[in-house]
């Protein structure tokens, strides 16, 4: 990953921005070029362009039917492909029709707030109906004045009551919740504490020439006219929105355009230049050069040294096959700028943890399959797309590992042919250790793997002879306890004195390397001790493998139960009890499968995380996040 | 398989084993799932890391799984040949389930906290994954040397 800066001539600016855009390699960053000056902006029309057609796609995006399950996956995406997007451009009318829909959108959000406030006016109308005069009578005489107020019965209720004891009140009830009093203007401070000790609110009514019950007649009238309108303005943009896609690819391309004139106005540079920093891979670099040479001679583009605290963005690149777990390393954050990528590295382990947790025939087929056809119909981009691929893998490992462990949907493999029965190696029910030390087994495989790792680290670092006197003695152990243990269950041959000899070496070397660090004598020797307490933590890293037997048994034990609670419903249901059965079968193993899917991943992920990474893995890295064009309504294909 | 006292403390102990452990999970889950609510509320961005974080106590509950079939295992009553379990056999499977049923427990709920303490890290600072994970797997290594501790009780009749 390279610092780079790019000079350009105003002349061929939107050329080098477009070429960097297209291709995607470069991440911007702030210019620290000192000889240059921000410029000003002065590009307004195309802002309010792109801003104003995603507001249209979204609009009539409402009027157009939905498919849940392809919505969740291509986020109602259209497919295009560059030379249709310029075609397009060229030949579709998109600013009129951008125009239209904006009047549209208006008009229809005019209608709604007239249609609420209408509605609105004739609920609260509906409480004084039984008012005797026009609504738009004064409400003060000469010496009387009109109160209306409002309020919840009971406190209206006790209200009158107080009215009613007082010759000179004239309450008039109108529901539960409005009431209406004329009162002399003399009473004028009583009623005043009178509405506020009762704590009623005084209302104003809306001025109309007619009584209350006309009001509301009118009302409806209205309301009913303004529905009417609001249904032909709806209509009218459904019939725009069959437009819909052809928008969707012209407010992309507007928004790519706003972003590129972003770059250019919001850059820096002199009169007749403009200037643009960021980082890009160095393996990228020939390729946009040559790329925007295409286009334009007036820009030179070179490395230059990053500032002292500036810390390079992390981008990780594997082959197809291993791409699919990068979903997991995302997960947890991409290494730092010196740490190595992980995903290479636990790709066999996780494939194989993942088969182990779900180990069954059916629900890895299932799942497999499942995936695989979400991939195959709907186009669906991004990390759901390798978390899909991810399960796909994961489908065949689960497969492969239920022949093994003779999982098949939970069915006692008794009643499965003979070829299968043969195949299968581990009884997890009958006897679940031999998988408890195969899973201690594969754990103890994958640190060794992470602590050489370590060593890779280091020397990539340049510190590789600290690196091997750091883990090199660990190593040194693991080996020889793998050996001595080799020896005592009588695989190899050879006097008792030499594996146990070798385990004495690497403790001693343990010792001696552990505190090489510190000045003093004594602290070596003692430092050096304490760093056996290292032994604890590979112990508790081991076991932590365990879980593997767990998750396997899990399911199994799950399937089983589902199987047996199926059978118990075939048996205890008259008629229908095939039906019964089927139906528990089916939403049993899909929960189930569901279930038992989520906790594998995660465990086998977090086996990853905690045990493997923590070994070599010393930091996380900024995500490179390059200048290039956000497929938001659109998917671009080559 | 004969019913005896013996085997009643034999699924004592693997019940003890199992309830604790799955009690110690849920406890420390459920510390974790409230304090990954709130950060989601704010970054809904998060859901991975924040789904991850709140597995992290899920490991007593397992443990406590593979402790109680352990113990049903040696006890011969899953699995193996069912044998005659006296009274004093069976107070030994009882006792081997505690280590790792009384550790999941306390070790998960604490886990937990631990846990839903690391997911405010990370809102603050999405890079702080790897430590928050790492202060919360710290308290799991007692539960892991319950199930050794139980193991070894196990393996010792």
């Amino acid at each position: 990953m390279k610092k780079i800066r790019c000079v350009m001539h105003t002349a061929g600016a939107d050329s080098v921005v477009e070429t960097l855009q297209h291709l995607g390699v470069m991440e911007l960053t702030e210019v620290t070029d000192p000889d240059v000056t921000p410029r000003r902006k002065t590009k307004f029309e195309i802002d309010h362009q792109a801003s104003q057609a995603e507001h249209v796609v979204s609009f009539l995006s409402t009027y157009q039917p939905h498919s849940l399950l392809s919505d969740l996956l291509e986020q109602g995406r259209v497919s295009t492909s560059e030379r249709e997007m310029e075609q397009l451009m060229q030949t579709f009318d998109y600013r009129d029709l951008i125009e239209r829909s904006s009047e549209l959108i208006e008009k229809i959000h005019t209608s709604e707030a007239l249609l609420e406030q209408k509605k609105q006016e004739r609920e609260e109308l509906k409480k004084w109906q039984g008012w005797h005069d026009t609504l738009s009578s004064p409400t003060e005489t000469g010496y009387t004045e009109t109160l209306f107020l409002s309020g919840n019965k009971d406190t209206l209720d006790s209200a009158e009551e107080e009215m009613n004891d007082y010759p000179f009140y004239a309450p008039l009830r109108s529901s539960d919740t409005t009431l209406a009093l004329v009162y002399l203007k003399e009473d004028q401070q009583a009623t005043r504490s009178l509405v506020t000790s009762h704590k009623l609110d005084t209302v104003t009514l809306p001025e109309r020439d007619e009584l209350p019950e006309e009001a509301i007649h009118t009302l409806s009238r209205e309301v009913e006219e303004v529905e009417k309108t609001l249904e032909t303005l709806h209509k009218d943009a459904k019939h725009l929105s069959r437009h819909l896609p052809k928008l969707k690819v012209v407010s992309d391309q507007l928004h790519w355009r706003k972003e590129q004139s972003d770059v250019v106005e919001g850059s820096f540079g002199t009169e007749q230049c403009l200037v643009v920093e960021g980082w890009a891979p160095e393996r990228s670099l020939e390729t946009v050069r040559k790329r925007i040479e295409e286009k334009t001679e007036l820009f030179d583009l070179y490395e230059i040294d990053p500032t002292e605290d500036e810390e390079p963005p992390v981008e990780i690149e594997n082959n197809a096959y291993i791409r699919p777990f990068e979903s997991v390393t995302r997960l947890y954050g991409l290494p730092g700028t010196n740490d190595l990528d992980p995903t290479p590295y636990f790709a066999g382990f996780f494939f194989v943890f993942f088969g182990i947790c779900l180990s069954d025939v059916g629900y890895g087929l299932v799942l497999s399959i499942i995936s695989g056809s979400l991939l195959f119909f709907y186009n669906i981009t991004g990390t759901a797309r390798l978390f899909l691929q991810l399960f796909m893998a994961g489908g065949v490992s689960s497969l492969i590992a239920g022949l093994f462990f003779g999982g098949y949907f939970g069915v006692d493999i008794a009643l499965l042919p003979e070829a299968l029965q043969r195949i299968q190696y581990f009884d997890p029910i009958a006897s679940p250790l031999p998988i408890f030390y195969f899973a201690l087994a594969l754990g103890v495989i994958q640190i060794i793997t992470g602590i050489i790792l370590d060593i890779v680290r280091s020397n990539r670092v340049g510190e590789f002879r600290e690196g091997l006197t750091d883990q090199g003695p660990w190593l040194l152990l693991f080996f020889s306890l793998i050996l001595w243990g080799a020896h005592a269950a009588e695989y190899i041959a050879g006097p008792d004195t030499v594996y146990t000899a070798l385990i004495l070496t690497s403790l001693f070397l343990i010792v001696a390397t552990g505190g090489r660090t510190y000045p003093k004598l004594w602290q070596r020797v003692s430092m050096g001790v304490v760093s056996l307490y290292t032994v604890v933590n590979y112990l508790s890293d081991i076991l932590s493998y365990s879980r593997l037997l767990a998750l396997g048994l899990a399911t199994s034990a799950l399937a089983y139960s589902v199987n047996l609670i199926a059978l118990i419903a075939y048996e205890g249901t008259p008629v229908v009890g095939i039906v019964v059965m089927v139906i528990v079968l089916v939403i049993g193993h899909s929960f189930n499968l569901g279930v038992n899917l989520l906790g594998s991943f995660i465990h086998t992920a977090r086996l990853q995380f905690v045990e493997f990474f923590g070994k070599f893995i010393k930091g996380t890295g900024r995500v490179f996040t390059p200048f290039h064009r956000e497929e938001r309504n659109t998917i671009l294909k080559n | 398989m004969e019913i005896t006292i013996g085997v009643g403390l034999v699924f004592a102990g693997a019940a003890i084993a199992a309830a604790l452990g799955f009690s110690g999970s849920a406890l420390g889950m459920g510390y974790a799932g409230q304090a990954a609510s709130g950060v989601l509320s704010e970054k809904p961005q998060l859901f991975g890391k924040m789904l991850l974080m709140q597995a992290l106590p899920g490991s007593q509950g397992i443990y406590g799984f593979v402790g109680a079939f352990l113990i049903l295992n040696f006890a011969g009553i899953l699995g193996g040949e069912p044998a005659v379990i006296s009274t004093a056999a069976g107070l030994q499977f009882l006792m081997a389930g505690i280590p790792i049923g009384v550790a999941g427990f306390f070790s998960g709920m604490f886990q937990g906290r631990v846990a839903a303490a690391g997911i405010s890290m990370i809102a603050k600072d999405e890079g702080n994954m790897g430590r928050a994970i790492i202060l919360s797997v710290m308290v799991e290594t007692w539960a892991i040397f319950g199930v050794l501790i139980s193991f070894i009780l196990l393996t010792s009749m």
